[in-house]
């Protein structure tokens, strides 16, 4: 069995790509099924968000997983599949494992460390779980990614810090204010810019949001959106004498705060001044900055404590790629166990029969047993067996993680002579396959 | 007898943690703190009626006699209970409460008409409360240095825009601020107490020439510090900064306190 990871993100395929290629969320149960009835493919799960689009599947074949999974990609819709092709990437087997690590991490994404995606993915599982589209393989392989995924954001700060200008504000605010509850904001301007600062002032607590702006008319408009106040522009000192955190964004070439405005106001209050000049050019004279209780930072201040940001998220990722390497060994250790899961099966049930048939024979030779104690017995045989079987089973999964796998599973079946079982089992499982319908999902795409 | 005077000191720890709850309400309304403080008042309320009980009842032999400081002290605290009950009055009710808080400690520690033997306990017992609560008074005065010291650093930080690993684990200056300065409250309460205790215990052990002691000199000097250190955090007079360069500075007090306790000119040498 082989794992493929099928698909493209935001840095292989532009938007137009993307957009034509995105899964309903309402369709994805019938998608998944269609995919996981295509020939060859046994497991699937598909992720689809705005920056990516991934198959995930386990298949039996690697070609023909890759083909048909490629197959569905185009008949689902409705592209021709050279249209695609040159954007999409195509993991295999460990590759594949390791590629869904960092896509749970937020190390795939367009901001590094981002959480939302962690979210996708268990979202993206639960769905094809639903809808029985997975199965041993990938139920362990995706409870483990998202597990990791959730240590990864709690034992490292790649998630944390801002990464833009406007949140990256609110969070310098936090090293002044320890809650914005009760504080006054106040805009100078009516730009987009200083509306979405105001934005996350007003969603992080902050009480009251005046706005100041050359046309009050722009002003009352943007005012209404957070229930805030609209000022004249005559009224701007008196308003910064009332405000905790102000942030300006005019168009205006001069500045529109001097050290001789601001000055005059301090004196007044014994609470910090925390000021955001988004402007270019400025605003607020620098020189402002030096005052005592006041705290003044312009756009390339805020780009700065950004990128200082994103280069901490570099460092911590550096750390999880790290880890990234250990969970794909771990995976890749009990995938090689998974290999010996028949074998184990089939020793249990020969187990299960000899006792089940010592069991009989006892019954037949003691007719008189009352069911106490035929329950005694059985219960008894039980354990007599499975006390037998724990330790070749334990040695049989570690030799299957070794490097003699091959020779050691041999040995395991000549020992405890399971040809027959394991036949069997081969029969029962083909017979399984054959009662699947090869091409039910090529039939099941051309319904759509 | 040593379980007896354990008991007297869980009252007057208790009755000093209902102080500074009372003194931070008295600062800054705070109807959690009144509640606390009030609280506890209610609990050395109840031990206090439980002394006078035993005592009235004779269920166990005490080795306290029974004399009317304590009866006076606990119809103090009986008033004040009531009183608060009806009337939100925070001075009062602090005022009340030192004033009952220090008969206590009179009835507790001060060794008259008992003998020699109760007196040298007494005495033990009053300079083990009198240790502790000074001991914690320092450790409060340390945190909040501390506090005022990180807040230092984070104006430095923010002015120089200097955004390293270290600004991201520095708390919010608001947070600093209202930190050191419950630490810097309830260390003037537990060091004012533990004064009180020195001043006493100095008094029965060296009589009138108490005064003359470079330790309880220090100890003076170190309360009146913070206590001004207080005074202008409380009274908002000053820019936050220079409230905590005070801070940092009045640490220096104790670490002078802490050299004159250990020159040998002192009569604590049990320290």
């Amino acid at each position: 069995m082989h794992i493929l990871a099928i698909g493209f993100n935001h840095k292989t395929a532009p938007v137009e790509i993307r957009e034509k290629l995105s899964f309903q969320e309402d369709r994805l149960p019938l998608a998944l099924r269609t995919l996981r009835d295509m020939k060859s493919i046994l497991e699937c799960v598909i992720v689809s968000t705005c920056n990516r689009t991934e198959l995930y599947v386990v298949c039996d074949q690697l070609h023909m997983g890759e083909y048909y999974s490629k197959s569905f990609l185009e008949s689902w819709f409705r592209i021709p599949r050279e249209e695609f092709a040159d954007h999409l990437y195509v993991k295999e087997n460990e590759e594949a494992v390791r590629h869904l690590f960092h896509v749970v991490c937020g190390l795939d994404s367009l901001v590094i460390g981002e959480t939302q995606i962690l979210g996708q993915v268990k979202q993206a599982f639960l769905t094809a779980l639903e809808t029985g589209t997975t199965g041993t393989l990938f139920n362990t392989l995706f409870k483990q990614a998202v597990t990791f995924g959730k240590r990864v954001h709690s034992e490292t700060e790649i998630g944390q810090n801002a990464v833009s200008v406007s949140y990256v504000a609110v969070e310098l605010g936090k090293k002044l204010f320890d809650s914005f509850a009760g504080k006054t904001v106040l805009l100078i301007g009516a730009g987009k810019m200083s509306e979405l600062t105001a934005k996350h002032f007003h969603a992080n607590g902050a009480a009251r949001v005046l706005v100041v702006n050359r046309t009050l008319e722009r002003a009352q408009e943007l005012a209404s959106k957070f229930g805030g106040e609209a000022r004249a522009w005559d009224e701007l000192i008196p308003s910064l004498a009332e405000a905790d955190i102000v942030v300006s964004s005019t168009g205006s070439p001069e500045p529109v705060l001097t050290r001789q405005l601001v000055e005059p106001v301090l004196r007044k209050r014994r609470s910090p001044l925390f000021l955001i000049d988004i402007a270019v050019p400025r605003d607020i004279e620098p020189s402002v900055h030096e005052l005592e209780q006041v705290y003044l930072y312009d756009i390339d201040d805020l780009h700065g404590i950004v990128d200082a940001n994103l280069a901490l998220r570099e460092q911590e990722a550096e750390k999880v790629r790290v880890w990234i390497a250990d969970e794909v060994k771990e995976f890749g250790q009990w995938l090689q166990t998974l290999g010996v899961v028949p074998l184990i099966a089939a020793l249990r049930e020969k187990a299960m029969s000899v006792q089940e048939e010592a069991m009989a024979r006892i019954e037949r030779k003691l007719p008189e047993l009352t069911e106490q104690e035929k329950h005694v017995i059985r219960k008894t045989t039980r354990g007599i067996v499975n006390q037998l079987l724990r330790d070749p089973i334990v040695r049989i999964k570690e030799l299957a993680a070794g490097a003699d796998k091959e020779r050691a599973r041999e040995m395991f079946i000549y020992l405890f002579a399971l040809e027959n079982v394991l036949e069997e089992q081969e029969r029962e499982q083909s017979a399984a396959r054959e009662t699947k319908p090869v091409s039910a999902g090529e039939n099941a795409l051309a319904r759509l | 007898v040593f379980a007896e005077r354990w008991f007297y000191d869980f009252v007057i720890y208790t009755y000093a943690l209902s102080l500074i709850f009372s003194f931070s309400d008295l600062l800054h309304a705070s109807l959690r703190a009144r509640r606390i403080a009030y609280g506890l008042l209610a609990l050395v309320w109840t031990l206090e009626t439980a002394i006078v009980a035993v005592h009235v009842l004779r269920i166990i032999p005490l080795a306290a006699v029974l004399d009317s400081l304590l009866i006076y002290s606990w119809l103090l605290i009986s008033f004040t209970l009531v009183l608060e009950r009806f009337y939100r009055m925070p001075l009062f009710f602090f005022a009340a409460n030192l004033a009952g808080f220090a008969i206590l400690a009179l009835h507790f520690f001060f060794a008259q008409d008992v003998t020699k033997k109760l007196a040298g306990l007494m005495l033990s017992e009053l300079v083990f409360v009198h240790v502790t609560l000074a001991v914690a008074a320092y450790a409060a005065f340390t945190l909040s240095s501390i506090s005022a010291g990180l807040f230092l650093l984070n104006i430095r930080l923010l002015k120089r825009k200097k955004w390293t690993m270290l600004f991201r684990r520095l708390p919010s200056q608001d947070r600093l601020q209202q930190f050191g300065k419950r630490l810097l409250m309830a260390g003037v309460i537990l060091l004012m107490i533990a004064v009180m205790l020195g001043i006493l215990y100095a008094y029965q052990t060296v009589g009138h020439m108490f005064w003359t002691d470079p330790k309880i000199l220090g100890s003076l000097a170190v309360f009146l510090t913070y206590g001004f250190v207080l005074y202008q955090q409380v009274s908002g007079q000053w820019q936050a900064k220079r409230q905590a360069w005070w801070n940092v500075w009045a640490f220096v007090s104790i670490l002078l306190n802490y050299v004159i306790s250990r020159s040998g000119f002192s009569l604590y040498h049990w320290i």
